[in-house]
């Protein structure tokens, strides 16, 4: 086990390094003076020359990208061009709120997901399952911003029951919750759904019924678990998509997170806020990939025994699948 | 056609006239199939079908409620939403299938040269293994900063992020055909590697591809009205659905119809796109015949 996880570790550093260089190069395109981002309109050119130097604009290209990655290490992920305040605390200042929604919705979704999944699976072509099938599929067609939109305009304008805008109380977090957990069930019912209805055609599982097993257990133990490898998968693409994409869900309900950080960043031209505020986002990504590769060598045995490389194997077949269900993730 | 015919007698049907065969079977799915036929030409023909300019603006009939003369209602300058709704569907039309279209053409040579020169393999799949690596929204937001706003770029943004998926798809289909028999035959007859990958492989990886392409079309309108959504993509006064809906939402409490109209056309198109997909991926694949 000890291997696999440093095998994993390794891993995950190197892409992280190369994401790091990747993004640091995507910038580097951004057209227009940050000079002038920082002065704003009708800068001088004296001012223009000072802020060059002052951030150290002209050194090439390798040298501010080793500072960089340097200064990322010790935690500096340098300063924004607008509000000339480090990027680092304001990403962790909003960190809790995107975390709130992202994890709720996603803990919802799965556990809405998995029994809509599982019981369609059972009760094939029932009514139940069409039902299931048709809300799954909505689910994953709707767009999360109208999606909010819609809850807003049902639960706070017509019947008032929930606060629309705001991350003060509980009631606040319902609207913001709801949503992301009814996208995210859409996308985990499908796969439960498709991988379960694979599995219980197995000989093992037949198997099982023949020898008397309970039909929960042989469901439960037998099926689920066995197709839980591409529904984890799944799950966590889902996580990885909502810690960067909640920004729709997040500017609906006006909530101050990572997501619209960075969208600011955007409109403003601020490039390391954008760079630094997609670092941390891939950052919190990897460490997902990274629990969720160690939960796969916990459902499954056998990836644990081959040190890994079954884990690429499974991903691959895994997410194949994943990609060719998932509808839309917005 | 005489040929078509002896071939059919001869051998029965071929592999796709069995796959629309089996699509029909699907009632729904050819229903959803000829309504996505429909919304192009929808798109195609807005001149025509639109009862108003887009863009035509009047100020005596600001938020009227649905009614006979604008079914769908106007908005705050006066626009028939009907109207924009069917010059809108030319930017999605555009953008869903633009964007498919585009990731094809990139994605699948990329994975089959991935996957039929093992040398190619870690280089490639590796440098596109750091694009997926980065959550849709915040990468879109970095190509977005990088090139601006506009149709253009927007379709840009949108096939590179959807280029890994298609070559990852390309490579492992193209992987278990290289050990194929008729591959091998080709190779001891001397054929050169473009005639293989052309003739025998390519056509034979088509299927996986077909059900990536029908069901991210429908993730790429949603993406385009994401990001237009925010800002960062169509901009005003273009008739986009991901727009109107934005601009719509200042007025949710009053006039709840110019947001939720747009939205329940991107919700049909997506879904009709997505049962398409779910269809075509049943009638493809014997193994998932369930």
């Amino acid at each position: 086990m000890l291997r696999y996880i440093i095998k994993r570790l390794i891993y995950m550093v190197i892409t992280l390094l190369a994401t790091v260089v990747f993004l640091f190069t995507l910038m580097e395109f951004v057209p227009g003076d940050p000079a002038l981002v920082v002065l704003g309109e009708g800068a001088t050119e004296e001012n223009i020359v000072a802020i060059h130097k002052e951030l150290k604009l002209d050194d090439p290209y390798i040298v501010r990208l080793t500072r960089y990655i340097g200064n990322l290490i010790q935690g500096d992920m340098g300063n924004s061009y607008k509000t000339r305040q480090p990027i680092a605390p304001a990403l962790f200042a909003r960190l809790p709120l995107t975390m709130t929604i992202a994890v709720w919705g996603i803990i919802v979704g799965t556990i809405i997901g998995l029994i809509a999944g599982v019981v369609s699976a059972v009760k094939q072509y029932s009514l139940f399952d069409r039902i299931l099938t048709f809300i799954s599929l909505f689910g994953a067609s709707a767009p999360s911003f109208w999606l909010a939109m819609l809850f807003v305009l049902i639960f706070t304008l017509k019947l008032g029951w929930l606060p629309a805008t705001g991350s003060y109380t509980l009631k606040h977090w319902i609207l913001p919750v709801a949503t992301i957990g009814l996208q995210a069930s859409a996308t985990i019912t499908r796969m439960t759904r498709s991988s379960m209805l694979e599995v219980i055609r197995q000989d093992y599982v037949r198997t099982a019924r023949a020898k008397g097993q309970t039909q929960f257990k042989v469901v439960i133990s037998h099926g689920l678990r066995n197709a839980f490898i591409p529904i984890l998968t799944v799950i966590c693409t889902r996580i990885n998509g909502y810690l960067g994409g909640t920004v729709l869900v997040e500017s609906v309900f006006a909530i101050p997170g990572l997501g619209n950080y960075v969208l600011d960043g955007v409109k403003t031209m601020d490039t390391p806020v954008v760079l630094s505020g997609v670092v941390f986002i891939c950052f919190m990504c990897t460490i997902v990939t990274f629990l969720t590769d160690m939960a796969y060598a916990f459902i499954d045995p056998r990836i644990k025994s081959t040190y890994g490389f079954g884990v690429k194997r499974a991903r691959k077949r895994a997410g194949l699948v994943a990609k060719a269900t998932e509808g839309g993730n917005v | 056609m005489s040929g078509y015919y002896k071939r059919k007698k001869e051998y029965g049907n071929s592999q796709w006239a069995l796959v629309w065969m089996k699509l029909g079977e699907n009632k729904f799915a050819m229903f959803s199939f000829w309504m996505i036929i429909v919304v192009i030409l929808i798109a195609v023909f807005a001149p025509v079908l639109a009862p108003y300019d887009y863009a035509a603006q009047d100020y005596d009939n600001i938020m009227v409620t649905p009614n006979a003369q604008h079914p769908f209602g106007t908005d705050q300058f006066g626009r028939d939403i009907l109207s924009r709704i069917i010059y809108g569907s030319r930017y999605t039309v555009i953008i869903g299938f633009g964007t498919m279209t585009g990731a094809c053409l990139m994605g699948i040579p990329l994975g089959i040269f991935a996957a039929y020169y093992p040398k190619l393999d870690n280089p490639i799949m590796r440098f596109l293994e750091i694009f997926s690596n980065i959550p849709d929204m915040p990468l879109l937001m970095c190509l977005v900063i990088i090139m601006g706003t506009s149709l253009k770029n927007l379709l840009i943004c949108l096939i590179l992020y959807y280029t890994p998926s298609f070559a990852r798809i390309a490579r492992a289909k193209v992987l278990t055909l290289r050990n194929e028999e008729y591959v091998e035959a080709s190779i001891a007859l001397g054929a050169s590697d473009g005639r293989i990958l052309l003739h025998h492989i390519l056509p034979n990886s088509l299927a996986p591809i077909i059900v990536q392409f029908t069901l991210s079309t429908g993730g790429s309108i949603l993406e385009a009205a994401a990001l237009s959504y925010i800002g960062l993509g169509i901009q005003p006064p273009e008739p986009e659905w991901g727009l109107m809906i934005s601009q719509g939402r200042q007025f949710l409490s009053t006039y709840w119809y110019y947001s939720i109209i747009p939205g329940l056309c991107i919700v049909f198109l997506t879904y009709i796109l997505n049962y398409v997909g779910d269809g075509l991926r049943d009638a493809l694949d014997p193994r998932l015949n369930h």
